[in-house]
C-alpha cells in the first residue's frame, strides 16, 4: 500500500484501502472530505457592474491584451 | 517575494483599518460570519489571525464555464508514506495535499507592531524575527484561484519556468518545480 502508485486509478485505490483499513485516521484524512463547494458568487456582489466573467473571455481578454504572453505561447 | 513582503507593510502602515490582510490577487476572502463573531475572540495584543485556504479545483468535466466555478480543496497533512500512497504519480506535485501553497495568508491589527509576510506575520523579539501568537479564524477562509483559467495556469507556470535554474531554485518550491517537468 505504501508503494508508489503508478496512476491516478491505483492511487485512488490505495487512498480507499487505506479509508478501510484505517478508519480511525479518517480525521487525519480529512481533506478528502472537504473537497466541497463553496457558495462564493461574485455577482451577488457586483450585480450589474459584473464583468464577463466567463472563462472564454478571460482567455481571449490575456491574449489581446498581452503581448509577452502571446510570445509565450508562440514557444510552446 | 521581498516586493510583496515590503508591499504588505507599506499598506499596514498606511491603512485606516483596524486589521490588514495582505493576499494576492487570485486569492478572495470567504466569511461565513464576521471577525468580529468569532468565538474566539482575538482579544490579545501581536496575534495573527490565519485564514487557512482552500484551493480551487477545476469542474471534472473539464468544462470551466465562468471563473470562479469548481469545487475546493482544504489542506491535510500526511505522513510522507502516506503521501506516496495517496498522491501516487502526483505526490511530487502536491505539498500539503495543495498545488500552490497550504499555508493560508495571515492577517494583523495594523496598531501592532508586527511585520506581514508573504503567509505569515512575524514579531521582533531581542535578536530575531520570529512568529506571533496565531489564531485560526473560524469565520473566514481564503479561497485561491491557483490560474483562473488552465490557460491562465499554463502561462503563469511557464513564466515560472523562463527564469534560469539557479533563479527557479530560489523562487520555486520543490512541488512547483514539479509541476513543470
Amino acid at each position: 500500500m505504501s508503494a508508489r502508485s503508478a496512476s491516478l486509478e491505483q492511487a485512488e485505490a490505495a487512498h480507499e484501502t487505506l479509508f478501510a483499513l484505517t478508519p480511525d485516521r479518517r480525521a487525519q484524512l480529512e481533506a478528502f472530505e472537504l473537497l466541497r463547494h463553496v457558495p462564493f458568487d461574485l455577482f451577488s456582489v457586483l450585480s450589474a457592474d459584473a464583468p464577463d466573467l466567463t472563462a472564454a473571455a478571460f482567455n481571449s481578454d490575456l491574449l489581446i491584451r498581452n503581448p509577452w504572453i502571446r510570445d509565450v505561447l508562440g514557444e510552446l | 517575494m521581498r516586493r510583496q513582503t515590503n508591499n504588505a507593510n507599506v499598506a499596514k502602515d498606511a491603512a485606516d483599518s483596524d486589521w490588514l490582510f495582505h493576499i494576492d490577487a487570485d486569492e478572495f476572502i470567504w466569511q461565513g460570519s464576521s471577525l468580529s463573531d468569532e468565538p474566539v475572540q482575538v482579544e490579545d495584543a501581536n496575534t495573527e489571525v490565519n485564514l487557512t485556504v482552500l484551493e480551487r479545483h477545476f469542474p471534472e468535466d473539464g468544462k470551466q464555464g465562468t471563473l470562479f466555478e469548481g469545487a475546493f480543496r482544504a489542506t491535510a497533512d500526511l505522513s510522507e508514506e502516506d503521501r506516496k500512497s495517496v498522491y501516487g504519480p502526483f505526490a511530487a506535485m502536491i505539498k500539503r495535499w495543495q498545488y500552490s501553497h497550504g499555508a493560508g495568508k495571515g492577517g494583523v491589527r495594523t496598531s501592532d507592531p508586527l511585520r506581514l509576510g508573504v503567509h505569515n506575520a512575524s514579531e521582533w523579539r531581542g535578536d530575531k524575527w520570529r512568529g506571533p501568537a496565531r489564531h485560526v479564524s473560524t469565520s473566514a477562509q481564503l479561497l485561491h484561484f491557483d490560474g483562473l483559467t488552465p490557460l491562465h495556469w499554463l502561462i503563469k507556470v511557464w513564466r515560472y519556468r523562463r527564469n534560469p535554474k539557479d533563479v527557479q531554485k530560489v523562487i520555486l518550491q520543490a512541488h512547483r518545480a514539479a509541476q513543470m517537468d
